[in-house]
């Protein structure tokens, strides 16, 4: 076999055995979580129509592409928190995992007409495909090894099936079941949806305008739910324990993944400011407007980290390059010019001036619903911090770490007990429970590592760390030596500002378990794969219209 | 010249396919054998002290009695503190009297004892298990009739499919 057969290899890999046992994971969770028997009665209009919309799209997406892959990226920035709303049940993985099943079968019917240029031909990119190979195999074995474990099959002296009590915090083998597959679900997700796109999609100016107005007008509606939220009911759509944290998740299934996908859409909406004509330019300012205002109200620090770093980064390298420009007396960039403005006002002046009102004036003291939960929330910080100074109190570094300083520990404690295999993908929550008890710490929650790089390694063992690692480091080679060969300057930066919030979310990473939020990891995967294709795509056309030149 | 640069490539992704083949092999090693040796069920409930395995349903309190009802079949896993386990037993299910329930008790696979429930009142299994060397030990339960609360009492809607209650378990 050929080194050039590898895409064979990989696309035999992937649909003759990761997509069927995503299939049959899907099928499975689907039923554990009793989404086929919710009580349908007295039915519920909103539901039927849902139901209707999600078979359709699951249908047209067999067959259209494009199109549905918009609707698909339009619903998952809206339909999160829609199972809390109509069925008052708590559904994490959304109903759109079955259209997201129209793709996968569809892709297996139809193949692709589209060659997108000589990205198969890399051997860079070869280097990615066997990286996303090593670490869907990984997985793969990690999950089936997990879900025999918490049935405890493997145990072959009593090879008895039960439900086992699994977790000192009560749960038992269902549980670590479903945790299982949504993890596996989500990882596989993105790199299904890697190899999708690479097939099917051909990335035009025409679908970037088409996917501008998708992510739009998904974004008004978001904000329109964002303002019902803050001025009328706090609680539509938000799951019990929320309630009452005075913290808003629009349509997104909780605060913190609200601010991750507010992030990456500042990030999105910043890139197509510098690449849409002027009336896309004001409507990409407008969103630039309100989406760090929500941010404010979601309540996510992490978002608020984000937000500073994609900031800093966008504000240094856009006064460094108009400085530059105007050292070297070239023509002046207008393009610059407004971006540098456009971050200075709308993501830092704006936002803190209008947290610095909102503290300094007493407007909203009979509407305390009103004031922004991060500002409620950076003010205890700054209590907590002064508390942890003078006393070194460790209860108030655990709540001004959302208890990160006891949860990262335990997961380096489970690294050096399983550092090849880990406890089992998805089982970190659970396993968590057990550890506080084994090392005495009072915390009996069931919560994600907080900290994405250190929940691969703790649930997937080193291995599949590496493989996640050497992917990032492959795309961000392959996207750099493409952007070396791009030299107009308006596809240059268009890829640096992604560029930019790929980086930021990397970072994000260290503070929130990135691969559990079904939402975020599509619309983050589908901007991953973007800033790959486009790298090509944008190469490809430059060195075809410098040899048309020549000719 | 095109002949050698194919062998060469040829060569390259043979290696590197075999080296992947040694890795899954490896892979696949270390996961058989932490999942035999380390992450079964019943070793981290050892280790972490969680005492029941399976066939509990969630701790209920009454008269300030902490209980758990059991399922057909249930096993609780404990750190031997002492020679003889004391277990109270009861039960909820109406005429018992007419219907009484046979309890089967297993100690470690091996240990076997019967007991008659007649009545709703509180009993107190004594087990001796001096004879048994390990530090832990397995108590396995099987229950002879099981009844649901939403078929034999009035306006109940417990679904739940219910054997014995099981109260605190105390060493002597």
């Amino acid at each position: 076999m050929k080194l050039s057969n590898i895409q064979n290899t990989t696309n035999k890999y992937i649909f003759k055995f990761i997509i069927p046992l995503f299939i049959l994971l899907s099928i499975i969770y689907l039923i554990s979580k009793n989404i086929f028997v919710v009580d349908m009665y007295p039915l519920n209009p909103i539901l039927i129509i849902s139901v209707i919309l999600m078979i359709l799209l699951s249908i047209t997406s067999i067959f259209n592409f494009e199109n549905s892959l918009l609707i698909l990226l339009f619903l998952t920035c809206v339909i999160n928190s829609l199972p809390v709303i109509i069925l008052n049940i708590e559904i994490f993985y959304p109903i759109i995992l079955f259209a997201f099943l129209g793709f996968v079968i569809g892709s297996r019917f139809k193949t692709s007409e589209i060659e997108i240029g000589s990205f198969y031909k890399d051997i860079k990119f070869k280097i990615l495909s066997i990286f996303i190979i090593l670490f869907t195999i990984t997985i793969t074995i990690s999950v089936l090894f997990t879900i025999l474990n918490n049935f405890n099959l493997f145990h072959f002296k009593s090879p008895e099936m039960h439900i086992y009590n699994i977790a000192v915090a009560g749960a038992n083998s269902l549980d670590a079941l479903l945790f299982s597959a949504e993890m596996y679900l989500n990882y596989i997700i993105t790199f299904i949806l890697f190899f999708l796109l690479i097939k099917r999609l051909k990335i035009t100016r025409r679908f970037l305008i088409k996917l501008f107005y998708t992510l739009f007008s998904a974004n008004i509606l978001v904000f329109l739910v964002s303002l019902y939220q803050i001025f009328i009911n706090q609680s539509l759509g938000l799951q019990p324990h929320w309630i009452g944290s005075g913290r808003i998740n629009s349509t997104m299934v909780g605060p913190n993944s609200f601010g991750f996908f507010i992030i990456l859409n500042i990030g999105i909406f910043t890139a197509y400011l510098f690449y849409l004509n002027k009336k896309h330019k004001v409507l990409c300012l407008l969103m630039l407007l309100i989406l760090p205002l929500q941010l404010l109200y979601s309540g996510s620090r992490t978002g608020l980290l984000g937000l500073a770093i994609f900031a800093l980064l966008i504000i240094s390298y856009f006064s460094i390059s108009i400085l530059v420009n105007l050292i070297r007396n070239r023509r002046k960039n207008k393009n610059d010019i407004l971006i540098l403005v456009a971050a200075l006002l709308l993501l830092v002046i704006i936002p803190i001036s209008f947290s610095v009102f909102i503290i300094k004036t007493d407007i909203l003291e009979n509407k305390p619903i009103l004031k922004p939960a991060l500002l409620g929330r950076i003010e205890s910080n700054v209590g907590q911090t002064q508390q942890i100074q003078q006393t070194q109190g460790e209860d108030a570094l655990t709540s001004l770490s959302s208890g990160r300083n006891i949860i990262w520990l335990q997961a380096i404690n489970m690294i050096k007990d399983y550092p090849l295999v880990g406890v089992g993908i998805g089982t970190f929550p659970l396993e968590l429970s057990n550890y506080c008890k084994l090392f005495n710490v009072d915390l009996k929650i069931i919560d994600y590592a907080l900290n994405t790089y250190l929940q691969i390694l703790a649930e997937n063992g080193i291995f599949s760390f590496i493989f996640f690692i050497g992917f990032y480091v492959t795309l961000f080679t392959i996207i750099l030596n493409n952007l070396k060969k791009i030299h107009q300057t308006k596809n240059r930066k268009f890829l640096i500002i992604i560029i930019f919030i790929i980086f930021t979310c990397l970072i994000m990473f260290n503070f929130i378990s990135g691969t559990n939020g079904f939402e975020g990891q599509i619309l983050y995967s589908f901007l991953l794969i973007l800033l790959l294709l486009l790298s090509y795509n944008l190469k490809n056309n430059e060195t075809y219209e410098k040899l048309k030149n020549k000719l | 010249m095109k002949h050698t640069k194919n062998l060469k490539i040829n060569y390259k992704y043979n290696i590197l396919m075999l080296a992947i083949l040694i890795f899954l092999v490896f892979f696949l090693i270390a996961n058989i054998y932490t999942s035999i040796n380390h992450l079964t069920v019943e070793k981290e409930v050892k280790r972490f002290g969680s005492e029941n395995l399976y066939g509990f349903y969630y701790p209920e309190k009454e008269n300030g009695v902490m209980y758990d009802w059991t399922r057909n079949e249930a096993v609780k896993i404990l750190r031997k503190k002492g020679d003889v386990v004391c277990i109270p037993i009861s039960n909820n299910r109406p005429e018992i009297e007419e219907n009484n329930v046979n309890l089967k008790i297993t100690i470690n696979d091996k240990m076997k004892y019967g007991y008659t429930m007649n009545s709703n009142d509180w009993k107190l299994v004594l087990i001796n298990v001096k004879e048994i060397k390990d530090d832990y030990i397995k108590i396995k339960f099987n229950i002879g009739k099981t009844w649901r609360p939403i078929d034999l009492l009035e306006d109940s809607v417990d679904e739940r499919i219910l054997g014995v209650k099981v109260g605190e378990i105390y060493w002597e």
